[in-house]
C-alpha cells in the first residue's frame, strides 16, 4: 500500500510519480523490450516496430480526442503527410534523420490548421466528418502534386540516419522506434499535468463551461490539433522510415478508423490506454491466425476459401465484445487488475 | 550476465546451424514455397484466383510424385492489398516460416514495397501476377517476371483498331485509373497515337473505387470519341458501357486484361458492345485453357474452379515455373542453384497457356508475346481474333 | 445546353442514391443523437437479401418488394435490440464504435454466405433505357429518383401528421420530457432503426438496378455521409436535398473541372456549407445549456 506524499521541494513536486515502485518497473519493462532483438526474428521484430510507432499517432490522437474531446476521423491525413514529408525531406533533399522527423511533425502540425479552424465553429460528428473530408483532399492533393510526390508511382524513402549512424534493418530501427516512444511517453504525461492538458480537460467535459471559466477556446482547440498532428506526423514519418516505400494507399481511410478503434478500446485520455489497445489491435490478426493455425488441418480445410472473411468476422467480433463487455477498455481492466492485485487478499 | 547469457545463445546458434546441413525451406520430403496475395479486400477475386492456380500446379506435381522425391506445399498469406501489410506477410514467410522461395507477388506496389526484404533475403522470387517495370529496373538477383511490359496493354488493341479496324481517322479517348497501373496504360495508349498518327481527344483519369461514370462518359460523348480505351476493371467497365449504351454512342471499345474475367463479360454482355482484350495467357474459351480447367475440376476445390480465370492460370504458370527450376537442380536443391537454372531458362513451354518462357536475358523478364480476344457479349464469351504475338 | 442537362440529370440521379444513404443516417441521428457507422453494410446486407430472394421462381417483382421491405424491418429491429438498446447509458464513442464494429461483422458475414464475385442484379422494371425529350434513363435510374421523392413526401407528413412521427420529433427534443408525456422512448429507438433499415433497402435496391450486386455496395455508406452533413445531421429530408446537391455539384465538377476534382467537389462544398451554416443546410442549431 502507498502512502507518504510528503513533499519537500520543488523537484519532488514537478517528478512525475513520488514513489520509486514505478519507475523500476518501468525499467524493468525497458530493459525487456532492449533485449527482445536478441530473441524475436524480423517478424516479431516487425510486430513490435508497427505497434510503437502505431502508438505514437495513437497517442496524439488520443490526445485530440480523448483529451480535448475533438472527435477526428482524419489522422490517416496526418499519417500521410508525415510520411511523404519525411520521403521528400530524407530523399530528395538529403536532410539529416532527425531534422526530417521532427520538420515532418511541424508540417502535420501547419496542416491540421486546416482542421483545426473549422472545429472552432463544429461540434461533435459534423467535425467529425469535416476531418473525414481532410483525409480524402490530402490524399487528393498527394496525387496532383505529381512533381514533388511522384504522384501515384509511391516514394521509395531513405532510412532513417542520426548523426551519420544509420538505422537500417530491423533491429537497428527497432531502438530507434522505441526511444521515440519512450519520449513521446514522457511528453505526454507531462503535458496533460499541465495547464494547457489541464485546459483540455475542461473543453471536452464542457466546452462552453469551460470559456465561462476564462479558457481561451480558440487557443486550446488549436493547439489541441497541432499537437496531435506533430505527433501523428512523426509517426507517419517513422512508418515511411520503416517500410522505406510509400504511396497513398499506405493510409487510407480505414486507418483513420482503426486508430479511433485503438483509443477506444484502449480507454479513452489514459497514455497507458492508447498503447495498450494499439498493441491489441496490431495483434488481432497476428492471434487469429494462431488460433486458427493450431485449430488443426480439418477446421482448416472446412473454411479453406472463407477463412478470410472468417477472420475478419471474428475481429469484429472482438471489438463488439470488448465494447460491450468493458466500456473503459483495456485501460479500464488495468485499472482493476491493478486493485486487485494491490488490495489482496483483500479484493473483491 | 550479459556477456554469458550472448556466448551461450552463440553456441546455440552455431551447433544448430552445423546440424542443419539442408538449405531454408526444403526436407529431404518436402519443398516449402510462400505467397503473398490479396485473398480480403477490394482485390480479393485476382488473388484467391492466383493462389488456387498455384494450388493447382502443386496438386498436379504432387499427383505425379513430386519433384526428384519431395513433394511441394505452400503458405499464402493475405495482405488486403495494403503495401506495408505486404511487407509484414514476406517477413513472416521469410523469417517464421522458412519458405523456400516465393511464387506469390502479389500488386505491382505492393511488390516494390517488399523488394528491399527479398533482396535481403536473397530468396528465388517469380512475379507473374502484376508485371511492373520498376521491379526489374536494376535488376533484383533473385527475382524473375513473367510478363509483358504494363503499357503494350494500352499499345495492342489501340494498334489493332488502326490495322485492322481501318480506325485511323477516328477520334480516341482513354479512361485510366489514377494510379501507377493506369499511368502505364496510358503511357501504352499515348505510345500508340503517337506512332499512328492518332488524333486523341479525350484522357480522362478517374479514381479507384468510382461507381458513377456519367460525367467521363458524357465527357467522352462531347468530344465524339470513336475508339475508346477503358483502364476500367469488372464492375466499372460494366457501368461505362451500359452508359455508353445510354446515351446511345457508336464506339469501338477496348480494355485490359482483367476484361477478360467471366464476371466482368457477363456483367458487360447486357450493354450490347463486344470489346477488344490483350493478354497473355489464354483465355477460358481457348483450348488450353480449357484443358487447364479439366484438371481444374479435378484437384481444386468447387468455390476455385467456379471462380477460374486468367489469374488462375497466372498462379498456375508461375508455380509451373519455378517446379521446372528446382527439377533441374536434381537431388541438390538450394536457392543459389534454382536461380542459376532459372538464369538459364530459355522457351520453357506452357502447353499453349502463354508464349515460352524465357528468363535468360539481362532483366530476368520473361516478355511474352500478346493474343487479342473480342467478347461476343450475345452469349457472354470471349473469342480469341489473333494467335500469340510479339510486338 | 444539353450536355448541361445531361450532367444535371446524372447527377439527379447519383444524388439520389446519396440522399436515400442520407436519409437513414438523418432518422437514427434525429431519434438517437447518434451516427450508424453501418449504414453502408445495412444497405449491403438487404441488397443481397434482394438476391437471394428474387432467385426464387416465379417471384414478381410487386411482391419481392414488400418482402425485402418487410425484411429490412425485422433486420433494423433486431439490430437496435441486439446491439444498440445494451449500449444505452455508455458514452457515445463507444456506441458509435459499436456501429463500427458491427459494420465488420455484418460485411464479412454477407461475404461469407454469398462470396466476393460481382453478380448481376436481375431487372424487373426492363433493362432498354427510356426516352423522353432528349433524355435517357434506365429504369433504375427512374426507380431511385421516385423512391427519394416518395420518401421526402412520406416523410415530412410523418414528421407532421402522424402520432408517431410527432412522437420522435418530442423524444429528439428532450428525451425525459417525453418519456413523462407518456411516450415510449424505447419503441421509439427501435422505430427509427426499422426505418433507417428501410431507406437502406431502397437504397440498396437502386444500387444494384443500376449497377449490379456487388461487395462494393458497403462503401456507398462512407459516400453518403458529405450528403447528410450538408443537409444537417437531424434533417431527413435536408439529407435528401444534400444528396441532390452533391450529386450535380460532383457531376458538374466532373464534366467541367476533370482531372479527377469530381472525387472531393462533394467533400469540399461541405466544408465551405459548415463554414456558413455549421448545422447543415436544415440541421437544428443544438442549444447546449451550461
Amino acid at each position: 500500500m502507498r502512502s507518504r506524499t510528503y513533499k519537500t521541494d520543488v523537484a519532488q513536486l514537478v517528478a512525475l510519480s513520488d514513489h520509486r515502485a514505478p519507475w523500476l518497473w518501468a525499467a524493468a519493462a525497458l530493459a525487456l523490450l532492449a533485449l527482445a532483438p536478441l530473441v524475436l526474428g524480423a517478424f516479431g521484430l516487425n510486430l513490435l516496430i508497427t505497434i510503437f510507432v502505431l502508438s505514437i499517432g495513437v497517442l496524439g490522437l488520443n490526445l485530440l480526442s480523448g483529451v480535448a474531446g475533438q472527435i477526428s476521423l482524419g489522422h490517416a491525413g496526418f499519417l500521410l503527410i508525415g510520411a511523404y514529408a519525411q520521403a521528400i525531406l530524407t530523399t530528395d533533399y538529403k536532410l539529416p534523420g532527425l531534422l526530417a522527423l521532427l520538420l515532418a511533425g511541424a508540417v502535420a502540425a501547419l496542416a491540421s490548421l486546416v482542421v483545426g479552424v473549422p472545429s472552432l465553429r463544429l461540434k461533435g460528428l459534423y467535425l467529425a466528418i469535416t476531418t473525414l473530408a481532410f483525409t480524402f483532399i490530402v490524399r487528393h492533393v498527394v496525387l496532383f502534386a505529381e512533381g514533388l510526390t511522384r504522384g501515384s508511382n509511391g516514394m521509395p524513402v531513405e532510412a532513417l540516419s542520426v548523426a551519420g549512424f544509420s538505422f537500417k534493418g530491423d533491429q537497428r530501427f527497432y531502438y530507434a522506434a522505441l526511444v521515440m516512444l519512450v519520449l513521446a511517453v514522457l511528453a505526454t504525461l507531462n503535458l496533460m499535468r499541465t495547464r494547457i492538458g489541464r485546459a483540455w480537460l475542461a473543453v471536452r467535459d464542457h466546452d462552453i463551461a469551460a470559456r465561462a471559466m476564462g479558457i481561451d477556446l480558440m487557443r486550446t482547440k488549436l493547439l489541441a490539433f497541432m499537437v496531435s498532428a506533430f505527433y501523428t506526423g512523426v509517426a507517419g514519418a517513422l512508418v515511411a522510415a520503416q517500410t522505406r516505400f510509400i504511396n497513398v494507399d499506405t493510409f487510407s481511410v480505414l486507418v483513420s478508423i482503426e486508430a479511433l478503434a485503438m483509443v477506444i478500446v484502449g480507454g479513452m485520455g489514459r497514455v497507458h490506454g492508447a498503447i495498450l489497445g494499439t498493441a491489441l489491435i496490431v495483434l488481432l490478426p497476428e492471434t487469429l491466425n494462431l488460433a486458427f493455425g493450431a485449430a488443426g488441418d480439418g477446421v482448416k480445410t472446412l473454411m479453406a476459401d472463407r477463412i478470410y472473411e472468417v477472420k475478419g468476422l471474428m475481429y469484429g467480433v472482438v471489438i463488439l465484445l470488448f465494447l460491450r463487455l468493458e466500456p473503459e477498455g483495456l485501460a479500464g481492466i488495468w485499472r482493476k487488475v491493478k486493485r486487485f492485485w494491490v488490495q489482496w487478499p483483500l479484493s473483491q | 550476465m550479459k556477456q554469458t547469457f550472448l556466448a551461450a545463445a552463440a553456441a546455440a546458434l552455431l551447433s544448430f546451424g552445423a546440424a542443419q546441413a539442408q538449405e531454408v525451406g526444403v526436407t529431404a520430403t518436402e519443398i516449402l514455397l510462400g505467397e503473398v496475395q490479396p485473398m480480403s479486400g477490394p482485390a480479393s477475386l485476382i488473388g484467391k484466383a492466383g493462389a488456387a492456380g498455384s494450388k493447382l500446379a502443386i496438386a498436379e506435381i504432387n499427383a505425379a510424385g513430386g519433384i526428384n522425391g519431395r513433394k511441394l506445399r505452400a503458405i499464402y498469406e493475405d495482405d488486403g492489398y495494403v503495401p506495408s501489410r505486404s511487407v509484414s506477410a514476406v517477413k513472416k514467410l521469410i523469417d517464421s516460416d522458412k519458405v523456400f522461395a516465393l511464387t506469390g507477388t502479389t500488386g505491382s506496389s505492393h511488390m516494390v514495397a517488399m523488394l528491399p526484404t527479398i533482396e535481403e533475403a536473397k530468396i528465388p522470387t517469380i512475379v507473374h501476377m502484376a508485371p511492373n517495370p520498376a521491379i526489374v529496373n536494376p535488376r533484383r538477383p533473385t527475382v524473375f517476371m513473367i510478363g509483358p511490359d504494363y503499357d503494350l496493354a494500352g499499345y495492342v488493341p489501340m494498334r489493332y483498331m488502326v490495322d485492322k479496324l481501318a480506325m485511323k481517322g477516328g477520334k480516341f479517348g482513354i479512361l485510366y485509373q489514377d494510379d501507377d497501373f493506369g499511368k502505364a496504360l496510358l503511357a501504352g495508349y499515348q505510345k500508340a497515337m503517337k506512332e499512328f498518327g492518332l488524333a486523341s481527344v479525350a484522357e480522362i483519369p478517374f479514381k479507384r473505387g468510382a461507381k458513377d461514370f456519367s460525367a467521363e462518359v458524357l465527357t467522352l460523348k462531347d468530344k465524339g470519341v470513336t475508339g475508346v480505351y477503358l483502364g476500367t476493371l469488372t464492375t466499372e467497365s460494366a457501368a461505362v458501357m451500359s452508359e455508353f449504351r445510354r446515351l446511345d454512342m457508336k464506339v469501338t471499345i477496348a480494355t485490359l486484361w482483367a476484361g477478360q474475367l467471366p464476371a466482368a463479360v457477363k456483367l458487360a454482355a447486357p450493354a450490347g458492345y463486344p470489346y477488344l482484350i490483350p493478354d497473355y495467357y489464354a483465355s477460358n474459351y481457348d483450348p488450353a485453357g480449357q484443358q487447364l480447367m479439366e484438371l481444374a475440376k479435378k484437384h481444386l476445390s468447387a468455390d476455385d474452379y467456379a471462380n477460374f480465370n486468367r489469374y488462375t492460370v497466372s498462379g498456375y504458370v508461375g508455380t509451373k515455373v519455378l517446379a521446372e527450376g528446382i527439377k533441374r537442380c536434381g537431388a541438390a536443391v538450394t536457392r543459389a542453384c534454382v536461380v542459376d537454372q532459372l538464369n538459364k531458362l530459355q522457351n520453357f513451354g506452357t502447353a499453349g497457356l502463354t508464349g515460352p518462357i524465357s528468363f535468360n536475358n539481362p532483366k530476368a523478364q520473361a516478355v511474352l508475346p500478346i493474343k487479342l480476344f473480342q467478347t461476343d457479349p450475345a452469349s457472354a464469351t470471349v473469342k480469341s481474333l489473333t494467335d500469340f504475338i510479339a510486338y | 445546353m444539353d450536355y448541361f442537362v445531361n450532367l444535371v440529370t446524372s447527377g439527379l440521379v447519383i444524388g439520389a442514391l446519396y440522399g436515400l444513404v442520407a436519409m437513414g443516417f438523418a432518422i437514427v441521428y434525429r431519434a438517437t443523437g447518434m451516427v450508424n457507422f453501418a449504414q453502408g453494410e445495412v444497405m449491403m446486407l438487404i441488397a443481397y437479401a434482394a438476391y437471394s430472394l428474387s432467385t426464387i421462381p416465379g417471384l414478381p417483382f410487386w411482391l419481392l418488394l414488400p418482402l425485402v421491405l418487410a425484411a429490412s424491418v425485422g433486420l433494423g429491429l433486431v439490430i437496435e435490440r441486439l446491439f444498440i438498446r445494451p449500449m444505452l447509458g455508455e458514452p457515445m464513442f463507444s456506441r458509435v464504435m459499436v456501429t463500427i464494429g458491427l459494420a465488420v461483422v455484418i460485411r464479412s458475414s454477407v461475404l461469407l454466405i454469398w462470396g466476393v464475385e460481382p453478380t448481376a442484379f436481375p431487372r424487373p422494371l426492363g433493362s432498354e433505357p427510356l426516352r423522353l425529350a432528349g433524355i435517357a434513363l434506365y429504369p433504375g435510374q427512374i426507380f431511385a429518383l421516385v423512391s427519394l421523392a416518395l420518401l421526402c413526401v412520406l416523410m415530412a407528413l410523418f414528421f407532421s401528421r402522424s402520432r408517431i412521427g410527432i412522437a420522435m420529433r418530442a423524444t429528439s427534443d428532450n428525451e425525459t420530457t417525453a418519456l413523462l408525456m407518456g411516450i415510449d422512448v424505447k419503441r421509439i429507438s427501435g422505430i427509427a432503426w426499422a426505418l433507417s433499415a428501410v431507406f437502406a433497402a431502397f437504397a440498396g435496391l437502386s444500387f444494384c438496378l443500376m449497377f449490379s450486386l456487388e461487395p462494393e455496395i458497403s462503401q456507398m455508406g462512407l459516400r453518403g455521409f458529405p450528403a447528410t452533413i450538408l443537409g444537417g445531421l437531424d434533417s431527413v429530408v435536408g439529407g435528401a436535398f444534400g444528396g441532390l446537391v452533391i450529386g450535380v455539384a460532383e457531376n458538374l465538377a466532373g464534366g467541367y473541372l476533370g482531372r479527377g476534382l469530381k472525387e472531393i467537389a462533394g467533400f469540399v462544398l461541405i466544408v465551405v456549407v459548415l463554414m456558413v451554416k455549421p448545422y447543415g443546410l436544415f440541421g437544428q442549431r443544438e442549444i447546449e445549456r451550461v
